[in-house]
């Protein structure tokens, strides 16, 4: 579960790491691939009190209780709708199943590490603290996020309250 | 402080199944032993504690924990010389024993948990076996078959063996060192007939040669009167079944009788004694028929967790199956019908994997009565009764430390000195009893001793004293709750045991968070006894299923006392605070759509529900829409994955396959409390 980003090693013997990109209104980001468990739409959660909005409860996945948590609502990029095509990304880190909801899925991309160039402070909505980098993609610019970092954070609330 | 090897994970994972055999060791000697009372233990029981001893010492030698040698080495030569009759038994070397076992203990927990070793009460144990070895051997100067030495011991014929013992290649990488199995071998072996020879197998060229791996092959020749077992036990941690193997040899003197060779496969020697009483070959419960496996409990947790989903699955086919026509798709609703039979069985027989007997918190108190009454100069008998009782193995653990400061009490306060018994009128011997039995879904024990009595008039006093408002009006049902409220102590003084004035409070707040109750009656002069009842498991929990605006929580049924719609004129303010009136008494009003900030719920109390719940020593009224449903939930966690959700015990998943939470109704009363400390410092 905390092995680090996917090498696949080509014949070249360069190595690259694979992301699940994904959007959060106009922009685009990526996570380490093996971090994902699976990939579900949004179905009804069961609220918890006391939570902060971006917490928007829990569900019942196949029996565990996971976490969603909305990054459209923290990040505020844009409304948060919650329609048909609405996606949970559930992933697996810190040892915990946790869910964040997104607008979209796009792709799987494997980019070499000499491509990911580090975060400038501004730019991106997300703080610098959970990202791992900046990556070209097709002309496109991918944000990297830390996942780990992210959902371990106290501003998320997910593994501990700040009070 | 130990020898423990340095390295590798891969030894260390060999120390824990010798950790986990030296407890078992320990606690079946500390089981015997203790079961003595008077008596003097007989050939098996001598037989057993022997090997217990034995076999300690054997792993603790091969796993390099000298110091556990040492005092298991003393014990053990007492123990052999005793079970052979060379010394006299002496009722008081039981407690020696039991000391010994303690010092074992507190080794086995340094190297086990890295816990302080308390060396000089290990010294203190090895001195006192070491005495007493010297002192009862000694005078014993004429040794009744001609033997000298205490060991190896007397009276068998020895028998030539042939060992070969074919060690895996990673023999080494275990953290066997040959060496020491080679000179432990040679110690079995009768003066002179100790031969070995290494045989070399697969050699490889000298550069692929890795000097880590075992390419030997050992072939061992030795005559010992002790037995194959005996040798077998050298091996016991270096060697798999199949690694090794030993061959009677033909030898030139024994003719063995079908009883001798059963004597033989005893364990070390088997005196002349044992053999008069016809009972060698059954001397030794032989491997015994094993008919149970060991399986990893977050093995059956997975197993319960499945079958748990298998029972939501199987009541979302119910319900959606409830709407269709009966006559038309009548096999298919037996069918559904069926199912849900059948995933039922298949959950209690899941839970059952669960349960084990209460036996294993029970054998703990025999050991421990004796010394406290030995400590308090009181005659006391322990009774246990239903130790079968099966429950839950989270909650056994859980339940000991209740158990223990009951059973602590019921020695110190409740059982009276001989003298006074004897004054009474009553037996000077008191009796404890601990009885355990299952009553529908639940688990009842019992601890009762037929003491004094709780004194009515000194917990009154006692009770004022410590400011707690009484009258004299009281019943004494309401007198022994008294002794449940925090600080509270009669003892007259404080001892060690007990008395401290944390005691019965703690009890029942341990016994609560169980999902549990407890119950005290007593009568003056005739004894005293708790009653605790628990939940025969913590998977799953009776539950009432009620709404409050959109949302569904599930309460603990074991909290409920009755719920009811209050009518206007039992709902008042007092203090600001919203009471209602049930039966003279006001209860405070809990409503949960504030503390959870739930919109669209009822907000008058008389259009809703009021659920009167019991939380610790007092009672609550919890506001919500509607009782919806009774049923068993499955208790799944939240913080597996989410942080602690106040104010609940954990979550299930309703027939819907939609999260409920289950409340945890103490954390909502402090959740209150604290809303209005904070509320009180806004104004």
């Amino acid at each position: 579960m905390e092995i680090g980003n996917t090498a696949t090693t080509l014949t070249g013997g360069q190595h690259l790491s694979e992301y699940l990109t994904f959007r959060l209104g106009n922009e685009n980001y990526g996570i380490d691939i093996l971090k994902v468990q699976e990939i579900r739409g949004y179905d009804s959660v069961t609220r918890i009190a006391n939570t902060p909005d971006f917490i928007k409860g829990v569900i019942n996945l196949r029996g565990v209780i996971v976490p969603i948590v909305d990054l459209r609502i923290k990040f505020a990029t844009g409304e948060a709708t919650y329609h048909q095509f609405t996606v949970v990304i559930i992933m697996n880190v810190l040892s915990r199943v946790v869910g964040i909801v997104v607008d979209g899925v796009s792709d799987v991309v494997a980019l070499p590490p000499e491509s990911v160039k580090p975060a400038p402070e501004l730019g991106s909505t997300l703080d610098t603290r959970y990202l791992s980098g900046l990556a070209d993609h097709h002309g496109e610019m991918l944000v990297l996020v830390d996942i780990e970092k992210l959902i371990g954070s106290d501003e998320l609330q997910v593994v501990k309250t700040s009070h | 402080m130990s020898a423990k090897e340095p390295d590798s994970n891969d030894l260390s994972r060999f120390n824990q199944a010798f950790f986990e055999e030296c407890a078992e060791h320990l606690a079946e000697m500390e089981r015997i032993l203790v079961s003595l009372g008077d008596r003097e233990p007989d050939r098996d029981q001598w037989d057993a504690v022997f090997r217990a001893a034995h076999s300690i010492k054997g792993g603790a030698g091969i796993f390099g924990f000298d110091d556990m040698t040492v005092v298991t080495h003393a014990l053990e030569s007492l123990l052999d010389l005793l079970r052979n009759r060379e010394i006299p038994y002496r009722t008081s070397m039981v407690d020696l024993f039991l000391e010994a076992g303690d010092a074992i203990s507190m080794q086995l927990a340094g190297h086990r948990d890295g816990k302080a070793v308390d060396r000089q009460a290990v010294e203190a144990v090895t001195a006192k076996l070491e005495q007493a070895l010297l002192r009862e051997s000694s005078p014993r100067e004429l040794p009744a078959a001609g033997v000298t030495a205490p060991a190896p011991p007397p009276s068998l014929q020895p028998i030539p063996y042939r060992v070969i013992f074919s060690p895996p290649a990673d023999l080494f990488a275990r953290g066997v060192r040959i060496e020491g199995l080679i000179e432990e071998l040679s110690e079995l072996a009768e003066p002179g007939s100790f031969r070995c020879r290494a045989e070399l197998t697969g050699i490889p060229p000298f550069d692929g040669l890795d000097p880590e791996r075992c390419l030997t092959r050992w072939h061992f020749t030795l005559t010992t009167p002790a037995g194959e077992d005996a040798i077998h036990d050298v091996f016991m941690f270096a060697a798999e079944e199949h690694e090794l193997e030993v061959i009677r040899l033909a030898g030139e003197e024994v003719s063995p009788s079908p009883a001798i060779a059963a004597a033989l496969a005893a364990p070390p020697p088997v005196t002349t004694a044992a053999r008069e009483r016809g009972d060698g070959p059954g001397a030794r419960p032989a491997a015994e028929p094993d008919n149970s496996i060991r399986v990893k409990t977050g093995k059956v947790d997975q197993l319960i967790n499945q079958v748990g989903e298998l029972l939501i699955t199987q009541s979302m086919l119910s319900q959606m199956s409830a709407t269709l026509d009966p006559v038309l798709h009548e096999r298919l609703l037996a069918c559904v019908l069926q199912l849900e039979r059948n995933a039922r069985d298949l959950q209690g027989s899941v839970i059952s994997m669960r349960l084990v007997p209460i036996s294993t918190v029970f054998n703990r108190f025999p050991r421990m009565v004796r010394e406290i009454a030995a400590k308090l100069g009181k005659n006391v008998e322990l009774k246990l009764v239903g130790e079968g009782t099966e429950l839950d193995r989270g909650l056994i653990e859980k339940i000991a430390d209740p158990l223990s400061h009951l059973v602590r009490n019921a020695l110190d306060h409740g059982m009276e000195s001989p003298e006074e018994r004897a004054a009474a009128g009553k037996p000077a011997t008191g009796t404890l009893t601990l009885a355990a039995s299952q009553v529908g879904g639940r688990i009842l024990i019992q601890v009762s001793e037929d003491g004094r009595g709780l004194d009515r008039e000194r917990i009154l006093a006692k009770a004022a004293q410590s400011g707690i408002p009484v009258s004299e009006t009281l019943t004494d049902e309401e007198v022994c709750q008294l002794i449940f409220l925090p600080g509270f102590s009669t003892a007259a003084q404080v001892t060690d045991l007990s008395g401290r004035g944390v005691g019965m409070d703690v009890v029942q707040r341990n016994v609560l968070a169980l999902g549990g109750r407890i119950q005290l009656s007593s009568e003056p002069g005739k004894g005293t006894s708790v009653t605790i009842s628990l939940p025969l498991t913590l998977a799953i929990v009776d539950g009432l299923s009620v709404s409050v605006g959109e949302e569904r929580f599930i309460v603990p049924v074991s909290v409920m006392i009755e719920s009811l719609q209050p009518s206007p004129d039992q709902l008042k303010m007092v203090n600001g605070r919203e009471v209602v009136r049930v039966r003279g008494d006001y209860l405070p009003i809990l409503r949960l759509h504030q503390l959870f900030a739930i919109d669209g719920a009822v907000e008058r109390p008389e259009r809703g529900i009021l659920m009167l719940v019991a939380v610790e020593t007092e009672r609550v009224a919890l506001l919500v829409d509607a009782l919806v449903d009774e049923l068993q939930v499955v208790v799944k966690s939240v913080e597996a994955n989410f942080r602690h959700v106040e104010g609940s015990a954990g979550a299930t998943i309703l027939g819907d396959g939609k999260v409920a939470l289950i409340l945890d109704l103490s954390e909502l009363v402090l959740m209150q409390r604290r809303s209005i400390a904070e509320a009180a410092q806004a104004a």
